[in-house]
C-alpha cells in the first residue's frame, strides 16, 4: 500500500489532533490541571500550560499510534517478487 | 531516470494542479458572500462586546468559567456544553437530510475563510485567467512581486485571526496590550501563532483539499443522504447532446442540448470537478456551478435550471417528499434537546450541595443518650459573589446540629464543611430515615439547595 507523504502525514497528525483537543476538553471538565499537576508532583503553572501541555502530550502519543497504524498497514515487498 | 523512480516520485508527492477558480457572480454566490461578512462579523467582532465590566463572551480557561452574556457556567456545567454539542451535531444531520451539504457550501469555516483568502487573492493577482498567466509568467520580479503582497496580507490576517482566537480564551483586550509590549506568556504566544499557521494554511495552501482528505463530514455526510436530499445536479437529459452552437441556431435541428460546452461550470468550481460528470463526493455544494450556468442560460436565451438544486426523486417522479420520518425525527429530537437545554439553563441552581455519609462511623450515641450521624457537605457556589451558607436539618422530631454550622464559599468555589446531626431515638420508629440538609445564603435567602440523606437509629 502506497499513500503519498502528505496523505500519510495528514492521516498521522490530523485525527490525533481532533482527538487530543476532545479528550483535553473532556478531561479538564472534570479536573484542574494545577491540581492534576500537583498531584503528578511537577510543577507546571499557569494552567493555560497544564492545558497547553496536556494536549500536546495527548496528541503527539495519538500521532504515535497512528504511525504504528500506518507502518503495520504497508504490505513489505517481497524481495523475490520485486520487479526489475 | 527510469521507471521506478519517476512512480516512485508521483506516489510520494501527491501532484496536485493548483486551482483557480473563477470568480462567479449570482443569486447563491451573494448568498455565500452575505454567509462569509455575517459569520466573519461574528467570529472578529464577539470577543469584543462588553458585558457587565467583562468580555461577554469568554471561555476562561485560566480562571476555569465560562461567560456567555449573561450567564457564567463552570466546570461542574459540563452539561450543558455537551448538550450544545449534540445540538450542533444534529442541526448537521437535519440539514444535511433535507438540502445537503448545505454548510459546506455556505458555513463551514473552511470555506468561509477560504472564501476571504481568495477574494484577497484576486484583488492582489486578478481573475482566474489572469491568475494562470501569472502562474506561468517569465516576468520574475512582477510574479514574486504580487505574491509577496499576496502572502503578506494572508499571514496578517492568519496573525489576526489567531490572535482572536486566544481573544475567546483569555481576555482580548489585556491580550492585545500583552502582544504590543511583546509580554505574551509563552503558551499565549504558541496558541496564536499556531491558529495563524492553521488559517494560512488551510485557507492558503490546502483549501480544497481539506475537504477531500481531512474532513471527516465529508466522508459520512453520505450516509445522511436519501433520494429526497436536495443535491445539486446537471440534467443531462436536457444538457445532452453537449456542443458548440451559434446563439440563433436552433438547438431541435442542430440535434442539441442545451450545454454549449463552455465548461464555465468547471472553471468556477472550488474542488475542480466536472458537475455534468454525476454527483460526486468532492462536490462541496457551493452551488457556484449553478450560478455560472444560469447566466450562460439567460445569455444562450435558454430557461435557467441546467444546472440546478433538486432531489434524485424530483428527477425521476418530479415530486419531493420533504417531511420525511428522518427529517421528523431529527427535528423532533432537535426541539426537545433544545428545550431541555434551555429549562436547564433558565432553573439552574446558583448553588449546589453534596450530602456524604461519614464513611466509617454509621452512628454514635452521645453522653446524653442521643443518636449522632456525621455527614461531609460539599457546597458549590456558582453565584457571581461570596457567600456564607447557614446550614439546617429537618426531617424527623427534634432533630438539631451539634454545632451551628455556617460555610463560606467564594464565588465559583467548593468547599467542605463537616455536621454532627443529633436526633433522639425514640423518636425514630424505623431503624432509619431520610432527612433534609440544607443551605442558605445568609445575604439571600432566595439562594438555597436541599439534599435527601439517610439517618441511621443506633441498635
Ligand atoms: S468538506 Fe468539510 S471542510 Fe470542506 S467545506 Fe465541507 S465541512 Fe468544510
Ligand atoms: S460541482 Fe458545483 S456545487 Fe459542486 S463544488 Fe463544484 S461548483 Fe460547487
Amino acid at each position: 500500500m502506497t499513500m503519498p507523504l502528505k496523505r500519510r502525514l495528514i492521516a498521522m497528525l490530523w485525527p490525533s489532533f481532533v482527538c487530543a483537543g476532545i479528550f483535553s476538553a473532556f478531561l479538564f471538565a472534570f479536573i484542574d490541571p494545577l491540581l492534576l499537576s500537583d498531584s503528578l508532583g511537577v510543577e507546571v503553572s499557569p494552567r493555560l500550560a497544564g492545558y497547553s501541555i496536556t494536549f500536546l502530550v495527548l496528541w503527539a502519543l495519538g500521532a504515535l499510534s497512528t504511525l504504528f497504524g500506518i507502518a503495520i498497514l504497508k504490505t513489505p515487498k517481497n524481495d523475490g517478487e520485486r520487479k526489475p | 531516470m527510469d521507471n521506478t523512480d519517476n512512480s516512485l516520485k508521483q506516489s510520494l508527492y501527491a501532484k496536485r494542479e493548483t486551482i483557480h477558480p473563477r470568480h462567479v457572480t449570482g443569486i447563491f454566490a451573494t448568498l455565500r458572500v452575505t454567509a462569509v461578512v455575517v459569520l466573519m462579523g461574528i467570529y472578529y467582532g464577539l470577543p469584543w462586546i462588553p458585558w457587565d465590566g467583562r468580555q461577554a463572551v469568554l471561555f476562561d480557561l485560566p480562571a476555569r468559567k465560562f461567560y456567555l452574556f449573561g450567564i457564567t457556567l463552570w466546570p461542574q456545567d459540563f452539561i450543558y456544553l455537551a448538550a450544545l454539542l449534540i445540538v450542533a451535531a444534529l442541526s448537521l444531520f437535519f440539514f444535511t437530510a433535507i438540502a445537503g451539504r448545505l454548510w459546506c457550501g455556505f458555513a463551514c469555516p473552511q470555506t468561509v475563510w477560504t472564501e476571504v483568502f481568495m477574494w484577497i487573492e484576486r484583488k492582489v493577482e486578478g481573475d482566474r485567467n489572469q491568475r494562470i498567466k501569472l502562474d506561468k509568467s517569465l516576468n520574475k520580479k512582477h510574479k514574486v512581486f504580487l505574491k509577496t503582497v499576496k502572502h503578506g496580507i494572508w499571514i496578517i490576517l492568519s496573525l489576526w485571526t489567531g490572535y482572536t482566537f486566544v481573544g475567546y480564551f483569555t481576555p482580548i483586550i489585556q491580550l492585545g496590550y500583552k502582544i504590543a509590549a511583546l509580554q505574551t506568556g509563552p503558551w499565549e504566544t504558541f496558541w496564536v501563532l499556531f491558529y495563524a499557521f492553521a488559517t494560512y494554511g488551510n485557507a492558503g495552501w490546502m483549501r480544497e483539499q481539506v475537504c477531500l482528505y481531512m474532513c471527516p463530514y465529508a466522508r459520512f455526510q453520505s450516509a445522511m443522504f436519501d433520494k429526497n436530499t436536495l443535491v445539486i445536479s446537471y440534467d443531462s437529459a436536457r444538457g445532452e447532446p453537449r456542443g458548440h452552437r451559434k446563439r440563433s441556431e436552433d438547438i431541435k435541428t442542430a440535434g442539441l442540448g442545451s450545454c454549449i460546452n463552455c465548461k464555465l461550470c468547471v472553471q468556477v468550481c472550488p474542488t475542480g470537478i466536472d458537475i455534468r460528470d454525476g454527483l460526486q463526493y468532492q462536490c462541496i455544494g457551493c452551488a457556484a456551478c449553478i450560478d455560472a450556468c444560469d447566466d450562460v442560460m439567460d445569455k444562450m436565451s435558454y430557461p435557467k435550471g441546467l444546472i440546478r438544486y433538486t432531489t434524485e426523486n424530483a428527477f425521476v417522479s418530479g415530486e419531493t417528499k420533504l417531511l420525511r420520518p428522518k427529517v421528523i425525527l431529527y427535528a423532533l429530537v432537535l426541539v426537545a434537546i433544545c428545550a431541555a437545554l434551555i429549562y436547564g439553563l433558565v432553573t439552574r441552581d446558583a448553588v449546589g450541595l453534596d450530602v456524604i455519609r461519614h464513611r466509617n462511623v454509621l452512628y454514635r450515641v452521645t453522653n446524653e443518650g442521643l443518636a449522632e450521624n456525621i455527614y461531609t457537605l460539599k457546597v458549590l457556589n456558582k453565584d457571581n459573589l461570596d457567600h456564607t451558607f447557614r446550614v439546617a436539618v429537618t426531617g424527623l422530631p427534634g432533630i438539631s446540629l451539634r454545632e451551628e454550622k455556617e460555610v463560606f464559599v467564594t464565588s465559583g468555589h467548593v468547599e467542605e464543611a463537616i455536621i454532627a446531626v443529633l436526633v433522639d431515638p425514640v423518636d425514630m420508629k424505623s431503624p432509619s430515615a431520610d432527612i433534609d440538609i440544607q443551605i442558605i445564603s445568609k445575604n439571600n435567602p432566595d439562594l438555597n439547595a436541599t439534599a435527601k440523606a439517610r439517618y441511621l437509629k443506633p441498635r
